[in-house]
């Protein structure tokens, strides 16, 4: 009888179902792969510069680059607009905006468009920060990203991942 | 014999239950029923959706493209462009959704890493007015083989293609082609739209 109840749950797709609990935020490390389901992210370093390429702050600000690496893992691209806010700096004083200034291609500084599966991509997050704050010796960068899915969207955007990164200065 | 009925009972719901979700998965699914409607075609021939008239008329590829501001823009796999003749068949349209697709089931959307002169909405289409000109998508180097050319006049973020009808236009790219645009640094300009007079 046993059997036979456990083969009707089955059958009826009850367990398949079944709402995952939703994860807290987690701590990661330097390069480790936080999942967002729709991509993948890993921050694998931050550096405090003047100006990049053509990114330049208001007079006396310096920009906080914060590197991630995103690997899209659906069969299209479709979530750029989400990639400008996987990523934050909780706790960092001196930011002229929460946001990201800019959000840009490391390969060569183009501003971030759709990301192709496949295709992984060196992302930098420039934010900017007013000149009287020193360059700290480390950041917490927090990823956030999607946890669940609710029919065919991916749902519940919020932090994932938390991930102290060593800050090398090269103002 | 009780026990005989009972195993005789069991089996007989679990014999109904298999054969009832059986017929279930043949049935269309929702997806099924709202699936993409996929109008094939080959190179040099007009494969025609809803009032639109698509022809690949050339396939060239690329490791940089420069941008009209004179920006070049690197990939981590390969640049195609694409040749395209866009017809608007009956009155004015647009190619609203522009892809290329691979076999794994993957598209790579009309680079958005500028604004290039034909992608998705632009340009408008006249009857009677073919407009000719290159377009680029960014793809893995391992996918530039096996590509197809998807454009459709309809797409919306809301509903994206449901139901409606896209180009399946195979691009014939060889291996060692791939390899030769890969290993060239010198960067691609895109040939700009013209009206075919």
């Amino acid at each position: 009888m046993v059997l036979a109840a456990l083969a009707i749950v089955a059958l009826a797709g009850g367990l398949r179902h079944t709402p995952a609990a939703a994860a807290a935020t987690t701590t990661a490390a330097v390069s480790d792969t936080v999942d967002s389901g729709l991509w993948t992210a890993a921050v694998t370093e931050a550096t405090a510069v003047r100006t990049i390429d053509a990114y330049v702050p208001q007079p006396g600000a310096w920009l906080l680059s914060v590197v991630i690496r995103i690997q899209v893992r659906g069969p299209d691209g479709g979530t750029a607009a989400d990639l400008d806010r996987i990523a934050s700096l909780p706790g960092q004083p001196g930011l002229t905006a929460p946001a990201p200034r800019w959000v840009v291609l490391r390969r060569d500084a183009s501003e971030l468009a759709e990301l192709n599966p496949n295709l992984p991509e060196e992302v930098e997050y420039l934010f900017e920060v007013d000149g009287g704050t020193p360059v700290p010796a480390r950041v917490i960068v927090q990823v956030s990203g999607y946890r669940t899915t609710r029919g065919h969207q991916w749902s519940d955007f919020g932090p994932l991942a938390r991930v102290v990164v060593p800050v090398r200065n090269a103002r | 014999m009780t026990r005989l009925k009972l195993i005789g009972g069991i089996a007989a719901v679990l014999v109904t239950l298999l054969v009832g979700q059986a017929l279930l998965r043949t049935a269309p699914s929702a997806d099924d029923d709202s699936a993409t409607f996929l109008v094939g075609g080959r190179s040099f021939r007009p494969v025609v959706v809803g009032g639109l008239a698509v022809t690949v008329l050339g396939i060239r590829g690329a490791s940089l493209v420069r941008r009209p501001d004179g920006q070049i823009l690197d990939t981590g796999g390969v640049w195609v462009i694409v040749d395209v003749e866009l017809t608007a068949t009956q009155q004015t349209t647009a190619v609203r959704y522009l892809a290329l697709a691979d076999r794994d089931g993957n598209t790579y959307r009309v680079s958005q890493r500028w604004h290039q002169a034909i992608t998705e909405g632009v340009p408008d289409l006249q009857p009677g007015l073919p407009v000719d000109g290159e377009v680029a998508f960014e793809v893995p180097r391992d996918a530039a083989t096996q590509l197809s050319l998807r454009a459709g006049e309809h797409w919306s973020v809301a509903v994206g293609l449901r139901s409606r009808a896209v180009t399946d236009i195979a691009l014939p790219v060889e291996r060692s082609e791939v390899d030769r645009w890969v290993a060239d640094r010198d960067p691609a300009v895109l040939v700009p739209p013209a009206v075919v007079l």
